[in-house]
């Protein structure tokens, strides 16, 4: 697993909590789903 | 040792790589930012996929079918129909679901404080582009009510303000 915390300053750093929670939130929205696939 | 197994077997059932999909997921839209984004047009998913090779490897992903995975899912997060890993549709739907509903609002307000004319314009576009863009019936269920509170928020909003914006 890619180090969460490094992926997640670097995020921070570059466009703060908007882009940050959007990954966040992709990234549920994404398992939710992943029982179709 | 029933544990190991256990999380093993979770693992292989699986539809989708866990590491793949948490890095697509979180850098999918880096080209958008500084230093990474270019100056003057451009298509925001290509030239964020472009840099998924190097930074993958920065990050301690060295396998080449994972990173071009990686590279497929960020490339064709914004594009129907695109590439064939679970991945890269996992991303492509719930990128679309979290542009609709009340987060669509949110993040156009966000984006846009002070006009919110081009608010109300760009939660329009989004509403179609983002609709279009759902495959999976999953990811259609999920976001029905979303369209639908998206939908009622933009009449409302057009009522509240007599046409105004």
């Amino acid at each position: 697993m890619p180090d969460m915390e490094r992926m997640q300053k670097h995020l921070l750093d570059l466009g703060g909590t908007y882009i940050y929670n959007h990954a966040r939130r992709c990234l549920v929205i994404a398992k939710k789903l992943a029982e179709e696939v | 040792m029933q544990d190991v197994a256990w999380l093993l077997l979770k693992s292989w059932q699986r539809k989708y790589n866990e590491d793949i999909l948490t890095f697509a997921c979180y850098f999918h839209d880096i080209s958008a930012f500084k230093p990474y984004r270019p100056d003057g047009k451009f298509d925001h998913a290509e030239e964020s996929a472009k840099i998924m090779p190097k930074l993958a490897v920065e990050y301690g992903i060295n396998d080449a079918d994972m990173i071009n995975t990686i590279v497929e899912a960020v490339k064709y997060h914004d594009k129907r129909g695109c590439g064939t890993a679970n991945e890269t549709k996992l991303l492509r739907n719930a990128d679309a679901i979290d542009y609709l509903g009340f987060m669509a609002v949110a993040r156009d307000f966000s984006k846009q404080p002070n006009d919110m004319s081009k608010a109300i314009a760009a939660l329009k576009k989004h509403l179609n582009e983002f609709s279009a863009l759902l495959e999976l019936e999953s990811a259609k269920r999920m976001a029905e009510p979303r369209i639908e509170k998206l939908k009622t928020f933009l009449y409302e909003f057009e009522q509240e303000s007599f046409g105004l914006y």
